[in-house]
């Protein structure tokens, strides 16, 4: 095990050092991956401006400042009405209904969607009482959002808090348009049937105090709704709404990415298979055969260095794609798997790409040959989702289309175990064969 | 320590090694001294293992065959041409050598060490090989066979290319090892270095061994006699009693004798500007042997 260790750090070691290597496993992938994500509109799903759909319910004066509110925050993004060609300014919002934005969060159309409930205008306070024991008169704000995207859920509720403080504030201050309600409300005190002389009197007072109190209130004097010190986990309803599995990519960049780590390991493969050819002739492949290892634990260490390669070219790829372009895994687990698979499949190419010749022009000459048809049928360049049916038809025979396709099938296309089994045992069956096929040529062209 | 019997090797028509047979004993440094193609390197990497011969077999102790790990283990080899990862520095060429001989922790260390002051390369051990001057190169490329303190060291020609002080450090450092008692097999084209370091020495010529013997059992045999040539500076005596070429002013005198020869030129009072002996050495082997010179072909 020593000696297989000892083969794989030295192999990789070798590659980091490789600058020109280093480019086509990682930053040609890299650019590829953004360019054609970006080129596709890759960035609709960033978390940068997060787009929500907002079911007014209520459909009041308020309601509308709310929505207005929300979508002047940068981080937010409500969908409007398109404008009739020529018309300038801004749409209404679009109305959908609950159904309809429950359903969009589900498709991915949008990420999250926001209900104003029935009421919310009339008695906007009525929010920071809400919830509690008695669910039918409760006009909290719901939100609906999937549970795996928590970044985004936590960043909403913050906006949704603020442009809620925002709207009732600048409603609030509205003091003209207060005095008025306050005028109505005292009429309707005065009217009212179930109170008693006493307690009239009483309202009737408050309001006259919340009148004159209005007339002396100075507008931005208390901005921070917290400081009031209400309880917000009250106001917002978090609802979770599971994205739906199994059918569309969140974004452009989840085809892409896919797309890149086969390129990369394609990379990855050429740089091994020359690393093999490059002990030949530069002669410390007789001293491997003259140290006291068997062949087997040779090709090991080889397969090692290779496996980790590949594995490492697909996490640092991944790591970008997660951590800048906000893109997410249905299923962690099996995309670990198809990362596994795949990177045992390529190992196994490697092994057979590297006996393709006895010098490193042949190799790398033999290995583009070999490996770019695969690749631009195997999905390599026409994304599998966009490829016509001979095309689709014919990627089965190529070994980038299985790896793609499990890559994918952990990140957006919500693969079941069941579901990833096929690609997953392909990939294998290809590197096994591949691996034993070169192993055997190897065996025998060793000196 | 190594014993090959009837060892023949074939490269497509051209025989390489023809009926090879010798022994190596325990502690003892045998040069195979050869022209280019002489078939040294072939001889060499059947005797380790790398590679397989078409006839005779190879024994190193009680071991039948040197593919075995436990008899790899023993044995130390310095490829003719360099085999080094240029990527890597000295220092972690010489680690991954060691590790694949098993050798880990505090004893890799330690010998990676000591492999690398054998080489002269402590202070440029974190530098990458690629960057070392043939003869650094030449020395690591020495040093990855020792890392593993082999009990048998097998160098193909280790002074190519390089120059007087790097050989001579070469040599000391071999010496060192036979000191402390390394069984050595030594190729070569350079008569001097089988003369100065091995015990016995075979003359290798196409594929053959021509004769195998310490080297002064070889010149007594093959050398001939030595050449004493004096410049005179006046007439030569008549009764000389020498068997002499004279032509000129110059006088050529062959003998197994040298020294009494010039003495007896002393005691009959020739005046003499120059004088030059030649003794027999392996160089005269080979031409005896072969009918060529070593450095000719
Ligand atoms: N792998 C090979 N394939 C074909 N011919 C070979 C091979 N290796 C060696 N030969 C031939 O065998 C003969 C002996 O070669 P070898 O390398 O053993 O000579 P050598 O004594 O080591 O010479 P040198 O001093 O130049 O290193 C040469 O004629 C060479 O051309
Ligand atoms: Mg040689």
């Amino acid at each position: 095990m020593r000696a297989i260790t000892a083969i794989a750090t030295k192999d990789v070691r070798m590659l980091m050092r490789d600058k020109m290597a280093l480019f086509w496993v990682f930053a040609f992938p890299l650019m590829f991956a953004l360019f054609f994500g970006s080129l596709f509109g890759g960035g609709d799903d960033l978390p940068g401006s997060v787009t929500i759909a907002v079911v007014d319910e209520d459909g009041s004066q308020l309601s509308q400042a709310f929505m207005e509110q929300l979508d002047s925050n940068d981080a937010i993004v409500v969908p409007r009405i398109e404008l009739p060609e020529g018309e300038t300014g801004k749409g209404a919002f679009e109305t959908p209904t609950l159904e309809a934005a429950r359903e969009g969060v589900q498709k991915g159309r949008h990420i999250a969607y926001l209900r104003i409930p029935q009421g919310f205008g009339d008695n906007p306070f009525a929010i920071f009482g809400a919830g509690g024991d008695s669910g039918e008169d409760n006009v909290s704000l719901e939100v609906g959002i999937d549970p795996r995207r928590k970044a985004e859920a936590g960043m909403l509720q913050g906006v949704v808090i603020q442009a809620l403080f925002s709207s009732l504030q600048s409603q609030f201050l509205d003091t003209e348009l207060m005095q008025g309600e306050i005028e109505e409300m005292r009429a309707q005190i005065a009217a009212a049937p179930d109170l008693d002389d006493g307690q009239k009197s009483a309202l009737d007072q408050f309001m006259g105090s919340l009148d004159t109190f209005l007339l002396d209130f100075e507008p931005g004097s208390s901005e921070d709704g917290a400081a009031v010190g209400l309880d917000m986990s009250q106001m917002l309803n978090v609802v979770e709404v599971a994205r739906e599995r199994g059918n569309q990519p969140r974004s452009a960049f989840e085809i892409s990415f896919p797309q890149a780590l086969v390129w990369g390991l394609m990379s990855v493969a050429m740089a091994f298979a020359i690393t093999m050819v490059r002990e030949r002739t530069s002669g410390t492949l007789l001293r491997l055969q003259m140290a006291p290892i068997s062949t087997a634990q040779l090709l090991a260490g080889k397969a090692l260095a290779c496996f980790t390669a590949s594995m490492g070219t697909m996490t640092l790829l991944m790591s970008v794609a997660v951590i800048a372009l906000g893109v997410r895994f249905d299923s962690f687990g099996l995309f670990l798997l198809a990362m596994v698979c795949t990177a045992l499949c390529f190992t196994g190419i490697t092994m057979l790409v590297s006996v393709m010749g006895k010098t490193e022009s042949a190799v790398s000459g033999a290995a583009w040959g070999m490996m770019m048809p695969f690749a631009m049928v195997g999905g390599g360049m026409i994304p599998l989702i966009a490829m016509p049916g001979w095309l689709a038809a014919l990627s089965d025979f190529s070994p980038f289309k299985w790896a793609i396709l499990a890559v994918e099938g952990g990140l957006w296309r919500g693969f079941s175990l069941a579901e990833m089994t096929t690609p997953c045992l392909v990939l294998i069956a290809i590197g096994v064969v591949a691996f034993t096929t070169g192993a055997f040529i190897f065996n025998r062209t060793k000196s | 320590m190594i014993k090959a019997r009837a060892l023949s090797k074939r490269f497509g028509k051209l025989l390489a090694v023809d009926d090879v047979s010798l022994e190596i004993h325990k502690g003892e440094a045998l040069g195979l001294l050869g022209p280019n193609g002489a078939g040294k390197t072939t001889t060499i990497s059947m005797l380790c293992g790398a590679l397989v011969p078409d006839e005779g077999e190879v024994m190193l102790g009680e071991e039948s065959d040197p593919t075995r790990a436990e008899v790899r283990r023993k044995i130390g080899v310095a490829p003719q041409g360099l085999a080094l990862y240029e990527e890597l520095t000295g220092e972690e060429n010489l680690r991954t050598f060691g590790a694949l001989y098993g050798l880990a922790g505090g004893h890799l260390t330690s010998r990676t060490e000591h492999a690398l002051e054998f080489a002269g390369l402590s202070d440029r051990r974190k530098d990458r090989v690629k960057t070392y001057s043939g003869g650094m190169k030449r020395r690591l490329n020495l040093a990855c066979a020792l890392v593993h303190e082999p009990s048998v060291l097998i160098c193909d020609e280790p002074t190519v290319g390089i120059d007087p002080q790097s050989r001579n450090h070469i040599f000391d450092c071999i010496e060192a090892l036979r000191s402390q008692g390394t069984t050595l097999l030594y190729t070569t084209h350079y008569m001097e270095e089988a003369q100065r370091l091995c015990d016995r020495v075979a003359i290798m010529d196409h594929g053959k061994i021509m004769a195998l013997d310490t080297v002064d059992a070889l010149i007594d045999r093959y050398g001939g006699k030595s050449v004493v040539r004096a410049q005179l500076a006046g007439a030569l005596p008549a009764d000389l009693d020498l068997e002499a070429e004279v032509s000129g002013d110059t006088i050529r005198i062959d003998t197994d004798a040298p020294f009494e020869a010039v003495a007896r030129l002393g005691r009959k009072d020739v005046a003499i500007t120059s004088l030059r002996i030649d003794r027999p050495d392996l160089e005269r082997v080979f031409l005896q042997l072969t009918g060529r010179s070593l450095r000719d072909s």
